[in-house]
């Protein structure tokens, strides 16, 4: 099959012990059978790792933080497109989404292609809760993908089986959990959701779901989907440059994945590069 | 009462709950019994074989066998029949 060439921009390269979705959505980018994407890291910091893996990613620049105003942050962008010519930007930070959602028409006209939420399904995931009942039950995660119709494209559940000290799985599980995936089509097909999500929910011990937050974009666990058969990394960009995707109706169960830390060994001249010129 | 459809036994005594994530690990006789249940014997053909197996007093064995099939119960691996 000839392979769609694209070069994709992204963010969340933090690949730490709290990371970032950015390694996990390029590997399921460089798996595809669809894509062969030119991988474009967009680096925060000097020290997220992603920036110096260069068999995921081919070329990284520093971006200011979103804080720093949505202009400055464009302009990086614009500066970048002028080298890279990027075709589609996929923004891992939660901090960053609203920016690059803002700025989609300004994007486009850059002839870069996002696939995010619209305003309205981002506002309305945040409604507070000012008192909430302390609910005990196991965490549940969903991770999905919605093409903006309404449908859902793909759907995972995983149950965290450890959990770091700072919340995060470092093991998880897939589910077979209909009622999981029942909640999370209706959840996209009534707010027809454009792009990646996951679902948090606990359940108690009566087998009731609570759902405690939706994340706008594809998880860190992401990679755990597509090796369970979902390569939804990959079904995003597809939908992003326009194309058909076939929803998926299912994936395999059982299927686990261990986090686990590993000294990456990098010279000095590389951090170099990446801190003065803000390029690697 | 029967296990639940989708659990999955491995021949080594590993139970696998696909729908709670929980795996479980069994010892050769209660594997043997978690799959008799699951031929669909009854408490009674159950322990009248493994009665016949074992050198075990029946009223021994149908005291371990409640203890066995009420954890079973508890963490949701076997259902009474529907």
């Amino acid at each position: 099959m000839n392979k769609t060439k694209l070069t994709i921009a992204l963010s969340g390269l933090n690949n730490i012990d709290s990371p970032g979705p950015g390694i996990p959505v390029i590997r399921g980018l460089r798996e595809s059978e669809y894509i062969e994407p030119r991988i474009i890291g967009l680096a925060y910091d000097n020290l997220e790792p992603g920036a110096y893996m260069h068999h995921l990613v081919d070329k990284s620049y520093k971006v200011p933080y979103p804080s720093e105003g949505t202009d400055v942050l464009l302009d990086r962008i614009r500066y970048i497109n002028r080298i890279e010519h990027i075709d589609i930007l996929i923004p891992n930070f939660d901090s960053e989404l609203y920016a690059f959602m803002k700025s989609e028409g300004v994007l486009k006209k850059m002839g870069i292609t996002t696939f995010l939420p619209r305003m309205e399904q981002f506002e309305e995931r945040h409604k507070a809760n000012l008192h909430q009942e302390f609910i005990s039950g196991v965490e549940v995660n969903v991770v999905a993908l919605g093409d903006g119709s309404g449908n859902t494209v793909g759907a995972v559940p995983m149950r965290k089986q450890y959990i770091t000290d700072k919340g995060k799985a470092w093991g998880g599980i897939t589910l077979d959990d209909p009622s999981l995936l029942d909640l999370t089509r209706h959840i996209i097909s009534s707010t027809k959701w454009r792009g990646g999500m996951e679902l948090e929910l606990i359940r108690n011990e009566n087998g009731d779901l609570y759902l405690i937050e939706i994340n706008p974009r594809l998880p860190a666990w992401t990679y755990l989907a597509v090796a369970a058969g979902q390569n939804l990394p990959e079904a995003l960009v597809r939908l992003a440059i326009g194309q058909s995707v076939e929803p998926w109706t299912d994936y395999k169960t059982g299927v686990m994945f261990i986090r686990y830390s590993y000294d990456m060994i990098t010279g000095l001249d590389e951090f170099e590069q990446l801190s003065t010129k803000g390029e690697l | 009462m029967n296990i639940r459809n989708n659990i999955a036994i491995s021949e080594s005594g590993f139970v696998f709950d696909p729908s709670t994530g929980d795996s479980f690990s069994l010892n050769p006789v209660g594997l043997e019994i978690l799959l008799l249940i699951k031929q669909g014997n009854t408490s009674e053909q159950i322990s009248d074989l493994i009665t016949s197996r074992y050198q075990v007093e029946k009223s021994v064995f149908e005291r371990y066998y409640f203890d066995f099939t009420s954890m079973l119960k508890q963490y949701h691996l076997l259902v009474d029949n529907e």
